[in-house]
């Protein structure tokens, strides 16, 4: 009986020894919170003024990619940058939500990283981010690293640049046949809408595979419109989900009346069996296993199928399934509008942002880390590691020396602050196909510009495009009386507002 | 002796379960057998019943990463002190509840019962926590879900079944309640201790959330965040052309490493399923 | 007189507390470090249940953020398809809860007849199999099995002569597909408990039943069921408290455009549009929005219960 008093309050001790002394709930403790290191990094910095010799501390808080506490790569960096970095890494899709706690408790790591607008405007709007362009002096390399195009989107309303993103080979996307295919009907690459559809039925329809079975498409999708239909939309001069100039104004695609059109054409398309019906609940893992399989022949699909060097391990794949395979890319594709346009761009703001805290008690080696690592000398051995030890470069092309084992390892490529992604070691073919997908890709006139309307409405009026068009392109719903009616609901829902909103931003731009 | 009839109810019974059963074991399989593919052969049409291409690459690749075994470590601590912190808590806060003639019980019940109803939020919880001294500790995985209501209320209604009259002869005895609880009610209880030791067990180990909030230091993350750590990274190394995992074989890989630990626990806990307890307790 | 007995009984009642608070003073001490834990780690925290009622702002914290009183519910409430969202999720766990409620319970009963221990163990624990994959990954399965053009149901549709079609895009079969699917996924899990209850009967009762010769369906309807009553009605109980989470991971999971307008449920719409996105305040709203719901739903039943002669959640 004594025994379980004992016990009892041994329990009742350790919680209570946990409260600690009152339970304030004022979350703004930034000095509560004593870290030995942040009071070292007073100490550092004010001897760093002086000597300018001991490296400044500096808290980051990551995109997960396995850094190790102690590496080749990051013992390189810091001392390129005469810094010591105690990183903080995030599992990616859980890090915006473990920033806010962190945020909202307190804490200010100096450099962090974070992936959408929201995010990045609810720092700004809230002072907790430094605002780059005001040191773009001090450090040259750092605006060299991104084109004055590039800083524009990154640009907030208050005209400053709060973020540098990750930046990548846009398109990622592109017009491209199955050559083979071609090849084996005695067809050229279309070139026109006609074209297409001749082509897209014999390869729906006539088994160029030869396995017996119905099984190849001209193309598929997961669930949604405006990301594989960009070759049809396209042709018709008009992009779902995108924003387009017209007559000087900002206009969204998906309200545009030459999209009843390609509609039109996309349900004969899905009528004839030519798209692949399983698009409507197909996911995104479904679909790359379906690509990767060959299974499309004709039209917008992945650039990384041209990578012979197996990019993001789609080549590799694709050719063991078909060994014949090959693609050939084609062109915008004529005779739906007088000025057909191509597949959409991402955006230039990039994925993952590197942002450095307001709060940042040494911003100069915050700076320095971020000038260095956007730098193109830096860049390259985030990328790639060390010339002659790591990779070995002729004419700009670069192979690897050492297994991917090693790369981890040593921590090569593992550093996301205001990284570029290179395509160095990609085939010449993979470089080719970005080039040319690019001259035709319809750039995103709006891109970079912010509005409150964004958050409210966006997500809902992409949803809904994409669902009401699906309804249509099935035949769920008549395209000739729904798209007059998904106009109206879509200005309704408050795609309105929103255009107008993006619109007068972009008129004070300009 | 009784005879054992076997009726027809008898045969369906037993072939209902046989039916079910492989329904219920495909999944699994597909999966166990999915992670155990080469990456590299790309398929449509396979189900998978035997593996595509054999490989233990995925789960080699896997192993090597020292990191899944300080997750392994820091997972079986964890679900056996929040096992252990969860039951004892449990059962001493259920067995009050559960005698009726305890005054103040309904007012304490509901005192309970709302906070399975409310709760004020993920941001808040994290400053309490905080305000703990917790973050980065393990406590912080095991003392703020401590107790389950639904759990709790489990073994209050199993408590509650056992007959009355036994109680009152152990106090006849002399027997205090502490004595009343540890003498007669949980030897009584066996089968629904093992009950919701499980689901404490099962909640702890698959729990995910609490280890990517309060964790900053990765040698203390557990299995499930280490797991999908490690799928986020093989998704983003594609980039770097390596050829030996993809996500999905090494999806699949991380659910079996999950998942098998814990499923061998139940089995050793069936044992404690056994019928007539109760035979013969009370007498007259 | 009565005035007199009524004035005694008053005295009697307070010191009568004493002596039972002293007598039963064991059973006190044991709540206390349950209820500590309440104290600390639920009720603490709830100072953020305001948050529902404020446009927080995390760099300003919970106290300075600005109170906006209902707005925050206008917001969910008034948005476009909040009538259709709200219904789906009604409807949709309504059905589960129907169809799915008594399955465990079916499939307790079924293998506690099992003779066989050996066979009736390994039942058990492939039936829960199901429990421990995650939606992601059974949403993969699925998607192969009912593909038209390379699943088995495909094949199905082509051996019956017919063409295939895609029954996770079919509106008339989503929610069939919803509910049976996650009846598949948990009744494994959920007939542990009542197995558990299972045992506590004394087998002396069914002895003595089929010597008085009653059949074994009458001594499943006369002593099991009502020996388990207290926790089937319990776990009922709670079940329909929770009828606003209509299965989350599930249906964002298994969703798609064609099927949306029946299955979006009120989760996934705050979800998917963003109402949610970085904005506690919404996600608190939508929070207390369940909670109350919840609350009035547990109390109303448990108070149902009683009145139709069950001991409710107590």
């Amino acid at each position: 009986m004594k025994k379980f008093t004992v016990i009892l309050l041994i329990i009742a001790m350790c919680l209570a020894s946990f409260t600690g002394c009152g339970k304030k709930d004022n979350e703004k403790d930034t000095n509560k919170d004593t870290n030995v290191t942040s009071n070292e990094n007073n100490d550092a910095n004010d001897e760093s003024n002086k000597t300018s010799d001991k490296p400044a501390k500096l808290k980051l808080f990551l995109h997960s990619r396995d850094i190790q506490d102690k590496s080749f790569s990051k013992d390189y960096i810091e001392e390129k940058t005469n810094t010591e970095l105690e990183i903080t890494q995030v599992t990616t899709k859980e890090l915006e939500n473990k920033l806010n706690i962190i945020l909202a408790s307190g804490k200010r790591p100096d450099i962090m990283n974070f992936y959408t607008d929201a995010m990045e405007d609810k720092l700004a709007k809230g002072g907790a981010l430094l605002p780059l362009n005001e040191y773009f002096d001090k450090y040259p390399e750092l605006k060299a690293s991104r084109t004055e195009e590039v800083w524009n989107t990154m640009r907030h309303d208050d005209g400053n640049i709060y973020a540098i993103g990750y930046s990548t080979a846009r398109p990622l996307s592109i017009i491209a046949y199955r050559k083979d295919w071609l090849d084996k009907f005695g067809m050229e690459v279309p070139t026109t809408l006609d074209e297409y559809y001749e082509f897209a039925k014999k390869v729906a329809l006539e088994d160029p595979d030869g396995n017996g079975k119905n099984d190849t498409f001209a193309m598929g999708g997961y669930s949604r419109v405006d990301k594989f239909m960009d070759h049809i939309f396209g042709a018709y001069g008009v992009l779902p989900n995108y924003w387009m100039e017209k007559d000087g104004q900002i206009v969204n695609g998906s309200v545009q009346p030459e999209i009843k059109e390609a509609l039109k054409y996309l349900k004969k398309l899905y009528d004839e069996k030519i798209i692949d019906p399983e698009f409507v609940t197909d996911n995104s893992s479904r679909w790359k296993t379906k690509v990767k399989a060959g299974t499309f022949g004709a039209g917008e699909t992945k650039i990384h199928l041209f990578d012979k060097n197996n990019f993001q391990n789609y080549y590799a794949p694709f050719i063991q399934k078909n060994p014949e395979g090959e693609f050939v890319y084609g062109p915008v594709l004529q005779g739906g509008c007088d000025n057909p346009i191509g597949v959409r761009t991402e955006s230039a703001k990039g994925w993952v942002r590197t942002g450095i805290s307001s709060e940042c008690k040494d911003v100069d080696a915050a700076l320095r880390l971020l000038a260095w690592a956007a730098s193109e000398e830096g860049n390259k051995f985030v990328n790639y590691g060390v010339e002659g030890e790591h990779y070995k470069e002729e004419d700009g092309h670069v192979t690897r020396l050492i297994d991917n084992a090693k790369g981890k390892e040593l921590d090569i490529d593992k550093f996301y602050i205001a990284k570029t992604a290179l395509i160095d070691h990609s085939s010449p073919e993979f470089q080719d196909a970005i080039d040319y997908s690019k001259k035709s890709a319809a750039s995103n006139p709006a891109d970079g510009i912010m509005v409150d309307e964004s958050s409210k409405y966006e997500a809902d009026l992409v949803d809904f495009t994409n669902r009401e068009f699906i309804g249509m392109i099935v035949g769920a719903t008549d395209i000739e009386s729904g798209f007059d009616s998904f106009v109206q609901e879509w200005n309704q829902r408050g795609g309105e507002a929103l255009t107008k909103a993006v619109n007068d931003k972009y008129q004070a731009r300009k | 002796m009784v005879r054992k009839k076997i009726t027809p109810f008898t045969v369906f019974n037993y072939c209902f379960f046989v039916i079910v059963g492989i329904l219920m074991f495909y999944p699994f399989w597909y999966v166990l057998m999915y992670s155990l593919s080469d990456p590299n052969k790309v398929t449509l049409t396979n189900y998978y019943f035997i593996p595509n291409g054999f490989t233990l690459n995925t789960y080699i690749s896997a192993f090597k990463q020292d990191i899944i075994y300080s997750g392994l470590l820091n997972s079986v601590l964890v679900t056996l002190g929040a096992t252990a912190i969860s039951m004892f808590l449990s059962v001493l806060t259920a067995y009050p509840l559960s005698r009726e003639n305890l005054k103040g019980r309904k007012g304490i019940f509901w005192f309970i019962m709302f906070t399975m109803l409310f709760n004020g939020g993920m941001i808040p919880t994290y400053l309490v926590v905080k305000e703990f001294g917790m973050i980065d500790s393990l406590w912080s995985l095991m003392l703020p879900k401590a107790i389950i209501v639904y759990n709790l209320l489990i073994i209050m209604k199993f408590f509650k079944n056992i007959p009355m009259g036994l109680i009152e002869s152990a106090k006849i005895d002399g027997c205090s309640e502490v004595g009343i609880l540890f003498k007669i009610i949980l030897p009584l209880s066996t089968s629904v201790l093992a009950t919701v030791g499980l689901f404490y067990a099962v909640y702890n180990w698959n729990a995910f959330l609490p280890g990517m909030m309060y964790i900053n230091d990765k040698t203390k993350w557990t299995l499930q965040v280490v797991l999908r750590d490690m799928l986020d990274q093989t998704t983003a190394n594609i980039d770097t052309d390596d050829v030996f995992t993809s996500p999905e074989n090494f999806k699949m890989a991380t659910v079996m490493i999950s998942v098998v630990p814990i499923l061998c626990v139940y089995p050793f806990l069936q044992k404690y399923f056994t019928k007539g307890v109760m035979l013969g307790s009370v007498k007259g | 007189m009565q005035a007199i007995a009524k004035r005694k009984t008053k005295n009697k009642t307070s010191s009568d507390t004493m002596r039972y608070l002293k007598k039963n003073k064991w059973l006190y001490i044991l709540l206390i470090p349950g209820l500590l834990y309440f104290v600390l780690f639920r009720y603490l925290p709830m100072f953020g249940l305001v948050i529902a009622f404020k446009d927080y702002d995390i760099f300003k914290g919970i106290f300075d953020s600005a109170w906006v009183g209902l707005e925050n519910f206008r917001t969910v409430f008034g948005s476009t398809d909040f009538k259709q969202v709200f219904s789906n999720t009604i409807v949709i766990s309504l059905l589960k809860i129907l169809i799915g409620f008594p399955v465990p319970i079916i499939l307790a009963l079924m293998l506690n007849e099992m003779r066989c221990i050996k066979f009736s163990r390994i039942s058990q624990t492939v039936l829960y199999l199901p429990h421990f994959l995650s939606w992601v990954v059974i949403g993969g399965i699925m998607l192969n099995i009912f593909s038209p053009t390379y699943g088995i149901v495909g094949e199905i549709y082509r051996l019956f002569g017919h063409d295939p079609v895609n029954l996770l895009a079919s509106k008339e079969h989503f929610r069939g597909i919803l509910i049976l699917s996650d009846i598949w996924k948990e009744s494994g899990w959920g007939t542990i408990v009542y197995l558990a209850a299972l045992t506590q009967i004394d087998p002396n009762l069914y002895e003595a039943a089929s010597i008085d010769g009653a059949s074994k369906w009458k001594q499943t309807l006369h002593i099991t069921l009502p020996a388990i009553s207290g926790i089937i009605v319990m776990l009922l109980i709670l079940r329909i408290g929770k009828v606003m989470n209509a299965g989350f991971q599930q249906i964002m999971v298994l969703q798609t455009p064609l099927v949306q307008s029946i299955s979006d449920i009120f989760d996934t719409y705050v979800y998917r549009t963003g109402l949610k996105r970085g904005q506690y305040s919404i996600a608190a709203t939508v929070d207390m929005f369940k909670s109350v719901i919840a609350l009035v739903l547990v109390v109303g039943t448990d108070k149902l219960s009683k009145k139709i002669g069950e001991e409710g959640l107590l």
